[in-house]
């Protein structure tokens, strides 16, 4: 298979849904097949970025999970911009490797990828 | 068209893709997506349809009382990648 | 030239959904390949009658992507049978919606690259 540019969307928080968990396990297995990934973070799903999360010791920690796979393993995030904005977050409180973004970066990457995927609200 | 339903069959958008499904679209039933495959099996009849397995397993099913194909992460990637429209 | 359906489907002022589909809508005319299309179906469908507006509780204003659909001619359907199981009494033509039938717009799915639920 060709190496394809596959976007996912994630539009709801963190830990309250498995979306998140879900993106990352799709990224992980489509970068595995060699193939460029990218997550955007859409509304509440910001909130995966922010680096002071701290869940109990025996939950995992989202944040620090997606800050690894882009630095291991070329994973893509963007992070939409007036969500963050929305919700308090600056952009120096998210993952290393995150970028703030927005609708134009979105709509790049949608005309861009060859896949794209929503996990819807 | 490659369709992923992520919710169960209470919500009307996962119903109204469902019904918009052709025979040749691939579906995808993911988190409790998986609902559909054990409470409204008559409406996946004669669709395409692949379940993930690690949702399936983890809401307490057995692997044999899937109906439908059950595919890990990587499959699941296949199925992506052979099916350039999605419906999510 | 990629066409991308976003679909709609809570009602504004549950959520914020419905405004957030027309924004990111709006938003992909930032590339020149792309074409956006709005379905508001199921109890979505209440954004287009007159008396809808979120604004009246305090919150975001949704008539105000009316002006955007005019201005990007955005095409915007909305779902019969949804209008009608939801008893939307009268429609504000500020959106400029097609009224459109379950099978008809089901049929017209495969002229989209993406179809994407929000």
């Amino acid at each position: 298979m060709d190496k394809l540019k596959i976007t996912i969307q994630v539009m709801v928080p963190p830990y309250s849904y498995q979306d998140l968990d879900t993106a990352l396990a799709i990224a992980d297995a489509a970068l595995d097949r060699g193939h460029e990934v990218g997550i955007f973070l859409f509304a509440d799903s910001i909130l995966s970025t922010f680096s002071k999360v701290k869940p109990v010791r025996m939950d995992r920690n989202i944040p620090v999970k997606m800050q690894e796979m882009i630095a291991n393993k070329g994973l893509r995030v963007d992070i939409c911009g007036i969500c963050m904005d929305y919700r308090g977050v600056r952009p120096e409180d998210a993952i290393p490797g995150a970028s703030p973004s927005g609708l134009p970066e979105l709509a790049a990457l949608v005309a861009s990828s060859d896949r794209f995927i929503n996990l819807m609200a | 068209m490659f369709i992923l339903l992520k919710y169960g069959p209470e919500n009307p958008a996962e119903a109204w893709k469902l019904q918009a499904a052709k025979g040749d679209d691939q579906i995808v039933l993911i988190q409790n997506g998986v609902f559909w495959a054990v409470s409204e099996k008559a409406a996946l009849e004669g669709k395409n349809v692949a379940v993930v397995k690690a949702d399936w397993l983890a809401r307490g099913y057995a692997e044999e009382a899937c109906p439908f194909p059950l595919v890990d992460y990587t499959q699941f990637v296949e199925l992506l990648e052979a099916n350039p429209k999605t419906m999510s | 030239m990629k066409k991308i359906l976003f679909v709609i489907y809570q009602a504004p002022g549950g959520t914020i959904w419905p405004n957030e589909g027309f924004r990111t809508a709006f938003g992909m005319y930032a590339e020149e390949d792309l074409e956006p299309e709005v379905l508001l179906i199921d109890q979505a469908a209440i954004t287009v009658a007159q008396g809808t507006e979120p604004k009246d509780l305090g919150l975001l204003s949704i008539k105000m992507v009316q002006r955007y659909i005019q201005k990007y001619d955005t095409k915007v359907y909305v779902e019969k049978e949804s209008l009608e199981k939801f008893q939307v009494p009268d429609m504000d033509e500020g959106y400029v919606a097609e009224l459109i039938d379950r099978a008809s717009i089901q049929a017209k799915l495969a002229e989209y690259d993406n179809v994407i639920f929000m």
